[in-house]
């Protein structure tokens, strides 16, 4: 029986080989990881562009820096980490403006998206508030502190343990609680007029 | 930790919604929403508020790249070219590489290594004055048998130029 190898395992497999020169190997590193860091830089960031060049950008970095990873706490770990930290950058440069670019092309049919949406047909009142809905979560989100933003979306987006924010972010196990718990409380005030009777308002 | 009291549940039952605590702490946490109805009202708003949050997210983030194929080839361009040369790269990107502020940098770095070939141990003041003028911070970590050497440029972008004990330039990186 093939034995399933532990993702660990083949990522540091990966990181040798593309010690070694083997562009296809980072490749798959950079296929299996993109998403992961688009969805951390997006969150950080709240626009698109931002997002994607910082992506690349965390990549590139990666590369240069392979030579001093030690393969301690795991590749993506380290990898989310150099990725927070170009975002914390470009924040820094920018002396951040907080709003939310909102590109309409990757919005598949909002009525489809909505957990909260009790009707199955295809409603343009709907579809408008489930637009006005998705900017106003993020707006919610980037009001957040960029440390207590980078936290929402490990957690709600990509399902991190605490364990693991705690080493991406190289903070207590307690200190991710507190900010998790901080930034739910916050953005749970945000939303409230919007989660009140579990449904989408569509009279704004 | 006290659980029990309205007050401090809050942390608790996000935690107790993350399946982050112990089989002990959460038995305490459900003793507690059994006799409360307002937390329990809180759970049921915590949890409507994470499922807000990750559709009205996911929603607006789309998918990363357009194109995959598109994005390795512009990070293995970006490898190849290396910093402050053509990269080939879109021209968002190659702006963020903020070129022209990266060019004094780098040739003040070289002409760190090539004038004090022989162990590094203080950046000297006019070399801090040159890479101030020229709109970079230094700062020089002595590391034992060699000095990293820190060169921020303007846009906050940081190179670190390794440089051993007797001035052999080992390795460039970023950090």
């Amino acid at each position: 029986m093939a034995r399933k190898e532990d993702p660990a395992t083949e990522d540091l497999e990966l990181v040798e080989r593309s010690r070694a020169g083997d562009h296809e190997a980072f490749s798959r590193l950079v296929a299996k990881y993109e998403k992961r860091i688009y969805h951390l830089a997006f969150g950080m960031l709240g626009n698109r562009d931002d997002a994607l060049d910082v992506t690349q950008e965390a990549f590139i970095k990666a590369y240069r820096a392979l030579k001093g990873f030690r393969g301690g706490g795991g590749f993506h770990t380290w990898l989310y980490r150099i990725a927070y930290n170009q975002a914390i950058d470009l924040i820094r440069k920018e002396g951040r403006r907080t709003h939310v670019e909102f590109d309409e092309t990757y919005v598949t049919n909002p009525a489809e998206n909505l957990q909260l949406s009790t009707s199955s047909e295809f409603n343009p009142a709907k579809s408008v508030a489930q637009k006005e809905l998705n900017r106003v979560v993020m707006d919610a989100i980037q009001r957040l502190p960029e440390h207590h933003r980078a936290v929402i979306v490990l957690r709600e987006v990509e399902g991190h343990s605490y364990e693991e924010i705690a080493r991406i972010l190289k903070i207590r196990k307690g200190t991710v609680m507190s900010r998790l718990h901080y930034a739910r409380q916050q953005l749970q005030t945000d939303l409230s007029p919007y989660i009140k009777e579990g449904k989408v308002r569509e009279d704004r | 930790m006290k659980i029990g009291k309205c007050t401090s549940m809050g942390r608790w039952l996000s935690a107790y919604l993350d399946g982050e605590l112990s089989g002990r702490q959460s038995a305490r946490v459900e003793a507690h929403l059994a006799s409360c109805a307002h937390c329990r009202g809180e759970l049921v708003g915590l949890q409507k508020t994470q499922a807000l949050i990750r559709e009205g997210f996911l929603a607006t983030a789309g998918e990363p790249a357009r194109d995959l194929e598109a994005l390795i080839g512009a990070v293995r361009k970006g490898i190849a070219a290396g910093v402050g040369e053509e990269t080939g790269l879109p021209a968002r990107t190659a702006r963020r590489w903020g070129l022209r502020a990266l060019v004094p940098a780098v040739v003040a770095a070289a002409a760190l290594v090539l004038v004090f070939r022989f162990a590094v141990y203080r950046t000297p003041e006019p070399v801090i004055e040159t890479l101030v003028k020229h709109e970079c911070i230094v700062d020089s970590v002595d590391g034992g048998d060699r000095t990293v050497l820190l060169f921020k440029t303007h846009n906050s972008r940081m190179t670190v130029i390794w440089v051993s004990g007797n001035g052999e330039r080992r390795s460039p990186e970023e950090v």
